[in-house]
């Protein structure tokens, strides 16, 4: 099963793209688009169920938003990454950068356009994915606000 | 780019805006008060007119009630309404986010900062139920924006009430430190609090890889510190913009 994941927005492009590729068995989560597609759908979900769902598919295929793929790197789970772009009709291409670095240190394939995506889940499933460990921002954050925990 | 120093019109306007800061440091004073919740309205207008700090900690101190009985009863239980959270020494934490992807990040920061904020202030969504749930206080903040078909556009109504909610929001919260995740909606909210003498510590959203965002752009000047989440942008910003690492785990 194939799991498509768009937020909460709108990604009307993906989800018709997916309905055309009848070869596949998609499961999707369409957030506040018009297009209704022929396979199990859902509007929107809390971040837990939809973690559940990406945990569950054998391949993901989600926008390039951060609460999407901050649970994708949480699950350790490699992901078609298709940002959103103002062709698309978003407002702006602010996906387009992060989907390029998730592509580029490995952690997930790039589909820059939704009429390649059949192209794109093959050649997922050739690849070899990793998950680079970087400094938390939250212990340096501790430190640098000088966090008391004594005093509430 | 952006930098510390700024020339043109843009020099202009942060320059304007220092002087409209260092002329709020009369409010700052009201947020210094270690103990402001003991003090009584009157005591407050004491101290702040020049009365000697160890006489009004001396009458405030013992469990007798203060001179204006009607007004220590107003602030106490103004006090009591307030959410007890966990603070950065003697400071109040306040995290303000956009909904959604900002939030699930701000969350995960949270999470690995071992922080309970004061309150957490933030656009409606579908996971603010659940976040309702948590010991910390949630309140809503007005999302700026207003949406014909699939275009956005900036709502001014929405920001004039946006900017009202964010002062009655800063008078009850009181912040001393601001964690800011943007999106653009936590601007208003920050400024009051800037205003107000809190500091503010942005956290640059993980799309931004090479590129600053509008938010983090607005807020710069006014940030104590600026964390970008990747090591390219940190170039695009000033001396107070800082890399240490990245939100997830």
């Amino acid at each position: 099963m194939i799991f498509v994941t768009v937020s909460t927005g709108h990604f009307d492009p993906l989800i018709e793209a997916c309905a055309r590729l009848s070869a596949y068995q998609f499961r999707a989560q369409i957030g506040s688009g018009t297009f209704i597609p022929p396979f199990p759908h859902f509007r929107t979900a809390t971040p837990e169920a939809i973690a559940s769902e990406m945990d569950r598919a054998e391949i993901v295929i989600a926008h390039a938003g951060t609460g999407m793929l901050s649970t994708l790197y949480q699950l350790r789970k490699p992901c078609i990454v298709i940002p959103k772009q103002v062709r698309y009709g978003e407002s702006n291409d602010g996906q387009v950068e992060l989907a390029r670095k998730w592509a580029e240190l490995g952690m997930g394939y790039l589909c820059m356009d939704v009429l390649e995506l059949g192209q794109a889940i093959e050649q997922f499933k050739e690849r070899d994915w990793s998950f680079p460990v970087f400094p938390s921002l939250g212990n340096a954050m501790a430190s640098r606000l000088d966090l008391t925990m004594d005093s509430r | 780019m952006v930098n510390a120093q700024r020339t043109g019109v843009s020099g202009f306007l942060v320059s304007l805006l220092h002087v409209v800061l260092d002329a709020a440091k009369c409010c700052r004073n009201f947020f210094s008060v270690r103990h402001i919740k003991q003090l009584s309205l009157s005591g407050f207008v004491r101290l702040h007119t020049g009365v000697a700090l160890e006489n009004f900690e001396k009458s405030t101190s013992s469990d007798r009630v203060p001179a204006y009985s009607w007004t220590s009863k107003v602030s106490k239980s103004y006090s009591q309404r307030k959410p007890k959270g966990r603070k950065f020494g003697n400071s109040r934490l306040v995290l303000v986010t956009d909904r959604g992807g900002h939030l699930h990040n701000a969350k995960m920061l949270l999470e690995q900062c071992g922080a309970l904020p004061a309150a957490i202030l933030t656009t409606r969504g579908p996971e603010v139920t659940s976040l309702r749930s948590r010991e910390t206080p949630v309140f809503l903040i007005p999302y700026l924006f207003t949406w014909f078909g699939k275009a956005r556009v900036f709502n001014p109504l929405k920001g004039v009430w946006s900017f009202f909610w964010s002062v009655a929001l800063c008078a009850w919260l009181r912040p001393r430190k601001v964690i800011s995740f943007g999106a653009f909606d936590v601007v208003p909210f920050c400024l009051v609090a800037r205003l107000l003498g809190a500091q503010i510590f942005h956290v640059e959203c993980m799309n931004q890889v090479v590129t600053p965002s509008v938010t983090g752009r607005v807020l710069y000047p006014f940030c104590k510190i600026l964390f970008v989440q990747w090591p390219e942008l940190k170039k695009k910003y000033g001396a107070k913009a800082e890399y240490c690492g990245w939100v997830l785990k």
